[in-house]
């Protein structure tokens, strides 16, 4: 486990201060290790890191700022880059203007156009398992955490299946570069430019042959924002958005999931035993190990629970934390499938919950069912040597063993 | 007792209809639509209403007394 963290008063902040590195690989669990002892502190503390910003560390804070867009705004959401030079859609869009792209993409992601996607979904999961299934091992992350949203994304957006690969390299390339060195950044630039190409091309054949009414880029592509047509750059930011912000997710997920049903056997067989217990579940491991921590800026000097936010501040939603509040939450850090109140923000709140929210909990639901009807029982190799990193928080690798 | 869903406040995370299935659908977009306005105290219709008001992350879902 880190070593506890210095946590100095202010007054001049009205909370604590500490140093703490957002990105920093860490014994598995560390973050919210850390966290937690932020959380014992104050409910918002200051951090000095980088250019420095606030946390907000408990579920009502947490909860109070996404549902307050008018002072927590969208125009820059990594809490490093609080002047950034891109602008994504709809993450980076405030309302009223974000409300109009929703209205788009809120449809072609709802329950029911995805619950019609669930066989396809099974066949994604079965087959990539299958893949491995007879080697005894894989590397969880890499065989399938990666591969199978990757499929499922494909499948959902009209996309061939036969660029599953494609895209797995691009993805794998586009989150190295984010904190990454030298190399890894140019290899992201290569990889943004080459999938940002694909999307061009695919926008050129949509219009040239557009699609049936069930094709979700040639509805996009007819999409009013309002009460005018959707302009070719916006189509393609929004290509390029869903591509960041529907694959690392699930697989970050996921390996937090298969890491502790590795470890945890008589969880694995409560879920084979009682498929019905698989959407609770899911609920619970969403909570447990939330893994976003959202940046927001904000709009306009405010007096924040006895902190004084200053205009252009940015603030750090931490996901993890309310996550583990026991103001919130009883028990917080035991994983429990009964639990029946459980109002966690692992896909955020307010309006900008997340779009792809329902097809994740499909795609977390059927993997564990699938997974477990194939692969019953297997173990970590070595997980106490595992790291994981943030600020999006997940385990770069995660090395499953099993008899065959 | 009254379902009332505050429909500024639902930002579609369904998690109503998900947990209550005879008690709220999903419009198009997938926000919130309470199809059994009223049920009665102390049924597990009410017992269900509860779990959807004790579920839902945006606090957007009350129960009031007829």
């Amino acid at each position: 486990m880190s070593a506890d963290l210095s946590i100095s008063p202010s007054t001049e902040r009205g909370c604590p201060v500490v140093n703490w590195d957002v990105g920093a690989p860490r014994p598995v669990f560390g973050y919210a290790h850390d966290l937690a002892q932020m959380r014992a502190e104050a409910p918002i503390v200051w951090n000095d890191y980088a250019n420095g910003f606030w946390m907000l560390l408990t579920h009502d804070l947490v909860r109070d700022a996404f549902q307050n867009p008018e002072v927590f705004c969208s125009d820059a959401t990594i809490i490093t880059a609080p002047e950034p030079n891109w602008h994504w859609i709809p993450t980076m869009e405030n309302p009223p203007q974000h409300t109009l792209y929703r209205h788009v993409l809120n449809q072609p992601f709802s329950p029911r156009v995805v619950k019609a996607l669930e066989p396809e979904i099974r066949r994604a999961a079965v087959e990539t398992i299958e893949k491995f299934k007879a080697n005894g091992r894989c590397d969880f992350v890499r065989d399938f955490a990666v591969v199978y949203p990757t499929r499922v994304f494909l499948q959902m957006l009209g996309l061939p299946e036969q660029d599953t690969d494609m895209f797995v390299g691009w993805v794998e390339a586009i989150f190295a570069g984010f904190g990454g060195g030298e190399e890894a950044v140019a290899e992201m630039a290569v990889a943004t430019e080459a999938s940002h190409q694909y999307f061009a091309e695919l926008l050129e054949s949509r219009r040239r042959e557009p699609r049936g009414e069930d094709d979700f880029f040639t509805n996009l592509l007819h999409a009013k924002v309002g009460d005018r047509p959707i302009s070719d750059e916006e189509f393609l930011n929004i290509a390029d958005v869903l591509l960041l912000a529907g694959l690392d997710t699930v697989k970050s997920q996921l390996g937090y999931m298969f890491l502790h049903l590795a470890q945890h056997p008589e969880y694995r067989k409560r879920i084979i035993s009682e498929p019905s217990i698989i959407p609770s579940a899911v609920e619970e491991y969403l909570r447990i190990f939330a893994i976003v921590m959202d940046g927001r800026k904000v709009k306009r000097d405010v007096d924040f629970h006895g902190c004084p936010m200053k205009k252009d501040d940015m603030v750090m939603l931490c996901i993890p934390a309310a996550s583990r509040d026991e103001a919130e939450f009883e028990h917080p850090d035991q994983v429990d499938f009964d639990r029946d109140t459980n109002r966690h923000l692992a896909f955020a709140a307010g309006p900008h919950r997340c779009l792809g929210s329902h097809l994740a909990r499909v795609e977390l639901a059927v993997a564990l069912d699938e997974w477990h009807k194939l692969i019953p029982d297997y173990t970590a190799v070595h997980p106490e040597k595992l790291k994981e990193t943030g600020p999006q928080l997940g385990l770069d690798e995660l090395h499953l063993q099993w008899e065959v | 007792m009254k379902i009332i869903v505050d429909s500024a406040k639902c930002t579609g995370h369904g998690r109503c209809y998900a947990l209550a299935p005879n008690l709220f659908d999903a419009d198009d977009q997938g926000n919130s639509l309470v199809t059994v306005p009223e049920v009665g105290a102390g049924t597990p219709e009410a017992e269900l209403a509860l779990r959807a008001v004790h579920n839902c992350p945006e606090g957007a879902i009350r129960l009031e007394e007829s």
